[in-house]
């Protein structure tokens, strides 16, 4: 009898099951989130919708892209070391990624792309957006390294009532002499739930082209790849580019 | 008391007693990735393994795969014409023809879209397309899985490379595409010109390489490069010679293809197709979505003078407000040299490629 019970016993310890065990719920990290949003004066821009410059010149722009690299706070920590806008991928989402925005109410970095700029863009790892799998376009053969800033468009410059779109508009500014520094402080990250705070950034592309200290005029400014002959109207691009962008 | 401790002792190896789980382990499969390329991303729920792509070669040939079985899917994906149809369109089991030309199969594993329109995300979605098309290969999965599993061999080659013994369709896209991913090209001339002209180091054959490199060869890839030139790198260029995208290269003013817009129902996108890689383009004639030119003197001519302006014309066709870049005969020649050094002989030489 004691035997029988030593076995019921000795089943029942064979019977015993490990329960999972629900490990407690850590406090999520916070997230940050960066956002740009195209405007074109005082309406939001949308690809292939057109838009009317104060001459009457209208426009209707297929495609706007550019590189916010090594982002820092003022004390250097990193933020970031590249993002790339392309709006017509990924709407107005410029980058997002774990961190404390308080670490970042002031930021730094380049308009472009400054220490990497040179380098094997098959190299970069599959999540960077140097990588030349995810710059769509902006890394150059002709001369190695990256566009900063790709604006495409197309005009209609006759003012004669009659849509006909057939002006294109191609600035592609970079190589390293128009490279830019940027620097935003004070920001204003709001909070948008889920422990994830966002910046938001204003681009005006009207203002890109007609910014009273240097507007650029369609007619004759149309086209730039940052090649010889065409410095005057890269940097003129790129800095009204740089005015343009601001945080809301 | 013996039969009670006898059956102590019953109890206990029942007890402990697992059921083991006996499968087959497959072997990793390792991508030999050239030098000057990025790393390739592959979809965690298809890994790269021996057993899958001896599977997919095998399957890519296998003509079980179409309705009277007399096509394969290399039927219109000749390993000689860089894994596209020689034809303008290519014929289906019951002779009726598309109206695209095939698109060149390699490099596949650095894609995101799929067909001229890019209707596919996935390399394993495209390819489950062409089997049930009835201008295509004219046969449902259902039977297609059902021949194939009359074949005991098959049914082992399944077994080895998905540890399963009921194969579906989605096994046999998936071991096609993970054969489909090893298509790698990066053997060309032309690779040698890039690294060289990008300062990374080569090897020895490589160097050798190098100094076969015509001088005609070289003004050729000026060209390509020019923006005064021949202004072709805004869609084509990096290692994979091409920028993944939709667009309007000025073929046609209207359009009877809508391509992507078909797709996407954006009026923006109609007439936009996916830019291809130029390798071996030589080798993949005719050319552009719907086969219309029959040879690179005719393509180039179209960029040289024959661009048509449309509404949704891409802005980077520079000079299509004058029909095109404007080559004289010479820089027409120069140009269709370089586009030579794009043929990757390895590439269309490789045994491993060819039919099992």
């Amino acid at each position: 009898m004691r035997i029988l019970g030593f076995i019921c016993v000795f089943v029942l310890i064979l019977s015993c099951r490990n329960e999972k065990v629900d490990e407690p719920i850590s406090t999520p990290e916070n997230q940050i989130k960066v956002t740009v949003q195209p405007y074109f004066g005082s309406e939001k821009l949308y690809l292939d919708s057109i838009f009317s410059f104060s001459d009457g010149n209208q426009i209707k722009f297929t495609d706007i892209k550019f590189y916010f690299s090594e982002i820092t706070n003022e004390n250097s920590k990193t933020l970031i070391d590249a993002a790339l806008f392309n709006y017509s991928f990924s709407g107005n989402s410029f980058f997002s990624k774990t961190g404390d925005y308080l670490d970042f109410k002031s930021i730094k970095g380049y308009l472009g792309v400054n220490n990497d700029n040179h380098k094997d863009p098959s190299a970069f790892p599959n999540s960077s957006p140097l990588n030349i799998m995810n710059s769509d376009g902006m890394h150059w053969g002709w001369n190695t390294g990256y566009s900063f800033v790709q604006i495409e468009a197309r005009a209609d410059t006759l003012n004669d009532g009659i849509k006909n779109f057939n002006h294109t508009i191609v600035f592609h500014v970079g190589t390293d002499q128009f490279l830019q520094n940027l620097n935003y402080s004070n920001l204003n990250w709001q909070s948008i739930g889920n422990y994830t705070y966002q910046l938001a950034f204003k681009l005006d592309m009207k203002d890109v082209f007609e910014i009273s200290t240097q507007p650029i005029n369609i007619k004759t400014e149309f086209m730039t790849h940052s090649s010889a002959g065409q410095e005057a109207l890269s940097l003129k691009v790129i800095q009204n580019f740089k005015s343009a962008l601001n945080p809301m | 008391m013996k039969s009670v401790f006898i059956l102590f002792i019953g109890i206990i190896i029942f007890l402990s007693c697992k059921k083991e789980k006996v499968g087959h382990q497959t072997t990793p499969y390792t991508l030999e990735i050239p030098s000057h390329f990025p790393s390739m991303i592959i979809p965690e729920d298809n890994p790269m393994t021996i057993e899958g792509v001896a599977l997919g070669r095998r399957l890519f040939y296998e003509k079980m795969l179409s309705g009277d079985n007399s096509m394969s899917c290399a039927s219109c994906h000749s390993p000689s014409a860089a894994f596209s149809d020689t034809a303008q369109f290519s014929t289906g089991i019951d002779k009726q023809k598309g109206t695209r030309n095939s698109m060149a199969l390699f490099n596949l594993g650095w894609q995101n879209y799929f067909f001229w329109d890019g209707r596919s995300a996935t390399l394993e979605e495209q390819i489950l397309e062409p089997v049930p098309n009835p201008i295509e290969m004219h046969q449902s999965w259902k039977d297609a899985v059902s021949k194939l599993s009359t074949d005991i061999s098959y049914k082992n080659d399944f077994f080895f490379a998905f540890n399963t013994k009921e194969f579906d369709s989605t096994h046999v896209s998936k071991a096609i595409a993970q054969f489909l991913r090893t298509l790698i090209s990066g053997s060309s001339k032309y690779d040698v010109m890039y690294k060289h002209s990008n300062n990374m180091s080569l090897s020895s054959s490589e160097n050798s390489t190098l100094q076969s490199v015509t001088p005609e060869e070289w003004a050729g890839y000026d060209l390509f490069k020019s923006l005064n030139g021949a202004d072709c790198f805004h869609c084509h260029n990096g290692p994979l010679m091409q920028v993944e995208k939709f667009s309007n290269n000025g073929l046609d003013q209207s359009f009877t293809d809508l391509g992507r817009g078909a797709i996407t129902k954006n009026l923006n996108d109609n007439g936009k197709f996916k830019v291809p890689s130029l390798r071996n383009i030589a080798l993949s004639s005719p050319y552009m979505h719907d086969g219309r030119f029959k040879n690179l003197d005719q393509v180039i001519n179209h960029y040289s003078n024959g661009v048509k302006q449309s509404p949704t014309i891409d802005p980077k066709m520079e000079f299509a407000f004058q029909g095109g870049a404007q080559l004289d005969y010479q820089q027409k020649s120069l140009l269709k040299a370089f586009l030579m050094t794009l043929t990757d002989y390895k590439f269309i030489n490789n045994p491993n490629f060819r039919e099992p």
